[in-house]
């Protein structure tokens, strides 16, 4: 196992520079997913990392040694790619065993090894079979098997699970996880669902354009996204965002005020954001003690099961919001005017110029 | 459904005739093998079977004494140049398809372009090289010029293209093989359709060959078989029943190397033209 270092890392493809200047200080043992949406140079980065793109510019450090001009053998890393990239004509043992065999491991060596990846990812029956007669399910795992029993210092994943159904992307989520936790090896994990990003890292990073967005745990990148990028690329729905203007600790919609509980500094053009989640219509069921009351003008109400999924306008922005049905307020009412109420210290504030968060004054 | 009939059989109508055009001349190769010049010059000539076979095998063998000899050479030949072809197209087959490096689709393109140059325009330049070589009368003046071509290198850039994904090979290289291994481990072992169908091309073009030997032996021992058949042709009397006789058994190898691997060679040749 090694820490990662990135370090003012650039990648340009002739004329166009894909990754701009990305510092990054994955820790020993550390899960880290990069997300971002696609041609956001999540993938090439992974890909600089692994050896299989040559870097533009900067420095990539395994542990202490810097891996600039390392083949990808010698990096001592294993990766996982998303179309699985086994080899067709070789058995799955075959397949397992190819990396050891490659690197002159003892033969004895190499079987218990397979046998161990084996009966950890439950592929033991299979050992005889070709890939073709693998559901994508035991293919992935395949692929798992073969990056785990090269025991390298870093773990690559690159989309692993984006072409398996719904049901199967869960379960192999889980496994991912938990084999993690039982190997402990320092993992980079490059995926566009969020919901893999949010279940499986210790961190994740942010990409947009090139750029880190934000770099933080699930929870902090949910709860304090860094800029409105952020805010609305995490959450489904995503966040509304409202224009609005800051003035004497209060926010101003239109003709709508909310008193804010934390000092801010005033700002004439910003935007509030309230996640569709975090809206109620019963202002009893929230617990706080600054409630925010927003008039939504309304255009549509969807059943979702758990949730009525609302829909509306407010100062011209869309805004919709996600009530439980367990809230005591019967929602029957499909257009016109409604009172949504939230918790006022869950809003999020944004600077309109740059984007960037606008945090309370801590004195 | 009448309609539909009447066209089917029309269809089998022309494919037929077609098929008797096409194997006609064998037919008549393996008929006239049995037979003796006067027979086969008579009017009409014989459509069946005869009992000079063994008199014609005799007067080739007497007329080519290293007759066998010739059959072991375009063996050889054929089988060391189909061995070079596999090697060396599916080699730049493979760079062309899976190396971006500068000046790819130039080389690309310079190569495809060797195609439109009729091959009777290098003979002689062919056969000025091999003398200055000093390889006049040898084999090597016939298998290394023909190590390598347009056609087999473009058949594998495609199926390598369509075939292997970069992922596995870009695996290969994080696996720890270095680029020769991953293309005799990976690359190999997944275009062996390929390798059946180029080796089947080369192999009968080769065998068939006529013009390259013939500018380039003029020792009798050396000839390969067209050659060798050829020679038969000097002045006076044409031994026509020898001739096919040696063509008939020229062409069995041929055959029965055909009839063993015709669908992979028709599966080859249209890999990749439909989506799968």
């Amino acid at each position: 196992m090694a820490a990662v270092t990135f370090s003012n890392l650039k990648k340009r493809f002739g004329e166009t520079e894909v990754v701009k200047s990305f510092d990054l200080h994955i820790e020993d043992g550390e899960f880290v997913v990069l997300l971002g949406p696609s041609g956001c140079g999540k993938s090439t980065t992974l890909r600089m990392l692994a050896g299989l793109e040559e870097i533009s510019d900067g420095e990539i450090f395994i542990g202490e040694e810097l891996v600039n001009e390392l083949h990808p053998m010698e990096r001592n890393i294993a990766m996982v790619f998303q179309s699985y990239a086994l080899y067709p004509h070789m058995t799955v043992k075959e397949n397992i065993a190819f990396g050891l065999k490659m690197t002159k491991v003892d033969k004895d060596e190499i079987e218990r090894r397979v046998k161990l990846a084996a009966d950890m990812l439950e592929l033991t029956p299979l050992l005889d079979r070709f890939p073709k007669a693998l559901s994508g399910g035991q293919r992935q795992r395949v692929a798992m098997g073969r990056a785990m029993v090269r025991t390298p210092e870093v773990f690559l994943f690159d989309e692993p699970l984006s072409n398996l159904d719904a049901k199967l992307r869960g379960s192999m989520r889980a496994e991912i996880k938990s084999l993690h936790e039982k190997l402990g090896t320092t993992t980079l994990y490059v995926t566009h669902d969020q919901v893999e990003a949010m279940t499986l890292a210790d961190r994740v990073v942010i990409l947009k354009d090139g750029f880190i967005a934000q770099v933080g745990t699930p929870k902090d990148i949910f709860e304090q996204p860094a800029n409105k990028f952020v805010a609305t690329f995490i959450g489904a729905p995503e966040m509304n965002l409202v224009n609005a203007k800051l003035e004497d600790n209060q926010v101003i919609i239109g003709e709508q005020t909310l008193a804010l509980p934390t000092t801010y500094q005033d700002q004439a053009d910003c935007a509030l954001g309230v996640r569709p989640s975090d809206l109620y219509l019963n202002p009893r069921a929230i617990e706080s003690d600054a409630i925010g009351k927003l008039t939504v003008n309304i255009d549509g109400i969807e059943l979702l099961g758990a949730t009525y999924h609302i829909q509306g306008t407010l100062n011209g922005s869309r805004f919709v919001a996600d009530i439980a049905t367990s809230d005591e307020t019967d929602v029957t009412q499909e257009t016109g005017e409604v009172e949504l109420f939230f918790d006022l210290h869950r809003v999020h504030l944004f600077d309109n110029q740059e984007g960037n968060a606008i945090r309370p004054n801590l004195n | 459904m009448n309609k539909l009939k009447k066209s089917t059989i029309f269809a089998y109508i022309v494919v037929g005739l077609g098929a008797m055009i096409m194997l006609a001349p064998f037919y008549f190769m393996f008929i006239f093998a049995t037979h003796s010049n006067g027979d086969i010059l008579s009017v009409p000539p014989p459509l069946w079977f005869g009992s000079e076979l063994m008199n014609n095998i005799d007067y080739l063998l007497n007329a080519l004494p290293y007759f066998w000899h010739n059959v072991g050479m375009s063996f050889y030949i054929a089988i060391i140049t189909t061995a070079l072809n596999l090697l060396f197209c599916s080699m730049a087959g493979y760079a062309l398809a899976m190396y971006d490096f500068k000046y790819r689709n130039v080389i690309f393109a310079f190569i495809m372009g060797t195609m439109l140059i009729p091959p009777f325009l290098g003979m002689i330049p062919t056969a000025l090289v091999m003398k200055y070589l000093g390889w006049l009368n040898t084999p090597k003046a016939l298998y290394i010029p023909m190590a390598c071509g347009a056609m087999g290198i473009f058949m594998m850039k495609q199926f390598i293209t369509s075939a292997i994904p970069k992922e596995l090979i870009e695996a290969a290289r994080m696996d720890g093989c270095n680029e020769f291994s991953i293309y005799w481990r990976v690359v190999v072992p997944l275009i062996k359709p390929a390798f059946g169908t180029l080796g089947l091309i080369v192999f009968i073009g080769q065998w068939n060959n006529f013009m390259g030997p013939l500018v380039v032996m003029n020792d009798m021992k050396m000839f390969t078989i067209p050659l060798a058949l050829r020679s038969l042709q000097g002045t006076g009397m044409t031994p026509w029943g020898a001739i096919c006789a040696g063509a008939a058994i020229a062409v069995i190898p041929l055959l029965i190397m055909f009839t063993l691997s015709s669908r992979r060679l028709i599966d080859g040749l249209t890999a990749g033209a439909v989506k799968g």
